[in-house]
């Protein structure tokens, strides 16, 4: 009987470290890719600076709003992903890169 | 000829120096007050800088503002600077939402504000519509060398949204467009 709690425990909690992932998210040719991104909570995204350029990572949706800075190339930044929702990234240098990450419980 | 294009680069060169001059306290005064009469709209985590940001509208334009369409004449935004509250690392801390903590001290305080006509004292390469702006410190004193080249420059990155971040996003999202 202990067994089959601890088997059982030991399955939960390796369910749990394989729900926590990381979403690269690149940004060549002035363009984040993916442009849609579907994470769980407790994610982590990954934005690297795989351009010529400087980039940025801004959130303005509300509850999510983040600014994570100039971000030159060969650079990345991450955020981790800690409540569920919907929100929009934008580069706050270039006014047409934009992406969508949805973020499940 | 030689003479007529030297007063010609004097006249251009003079305008552009007086339309830099032109930004700060003595257009955008500093909006007493605000924290208690503005709407907060929007906080933004800036955990590089260890800071939060509060972004305020001004409410007598805000009841007329329509997504996708220029801010109305007048209208005051605000970005007021709070440090974030750190932990003994001198790490920032997150709340249970797991967003940056703000503290009551607040750095800086940047004003935008619209007035019409404001933008044709700026040449083209530099006009950020009707809009100017302002560097405050907390109390309301101007910020003595503040230089507002960033402002313009950063803010033309959205010269498709009336030269703003936050509060067009914010209007988009409210109409869900």
């Amino acid at each position: 009987m202990r067994a089959v709690i601890l088997l059982i425990l030991a399955g939960t909690l390796l369910a749990s470290v394989s729900h926590a992932g990381e979403h690269h998210i690149g940004m060549a040719g002035t363009a984040y890719a993916p442009a849609m991104v579907e994470a769980k909570v407790g994610d982590t995204l990954v934005f690297a600076n795989d351009d010529t350029q400087a980039h940025n990572v801004l959130i303005a949706t509300v509850g999510f709003s983040t600014d994570l800075g100039k971000q030159d190339p060969g650079s990345q930044t991450t955020l981790a992903v800690r409540k569920s929702g919907t929100f929009d990234v934008e580069c706050a240098i270039h006014e047409g890169m934009h992406a969508r990450v949805v973020v499940r419980p | 000829m030689r003479k007529n294009v030297a007063i010609s680069l004097a006249a251009v060169f003079a305008t552009g120096i007086a339309g830099y001059t032109l930004a700060g306290p003595d257009r955008v005064s500093f909006p007493r007050g605000y924290a208690e009469r503005f709407v907060l709209y929007n906080t933004v985590d800036r955990p590089d800088r260890k800071t939060i940001r509060f972004m305020y509208v001004s409410p007598e334009t805000h009841t007329k503002a329509k997504a996708g369409e220029p801010a109305p004449d007048g209208t005051i935004l605000i970005m007021e600077d709070h440090r974030a509250k750190l932990d003994a690392s001198g790490s920032v801390e997150l709340g249970p939402d797991g967003r940056l903590v703000p503290t009551g001290q607040i750095s800086n305080i940047f004003v935008m504000e619209k007035r019409a006509g404001w933008g044709e004292a700026y040449p083209p390469e530099v006009r950020n519509g009707d809009w100017d702006y302002a560097h405050y410190l907390p109390g309301g004193a101007p910020k003595a060398d503040a230089n507002f080249d960033g402002c313009f420059s950063c803010h033309r990155n959205r010269a498709g949204r009336d030269f703003n971040f936050t509060y067009a996003k914010y209007l988009l999202d409210r109409e869900g467009k």
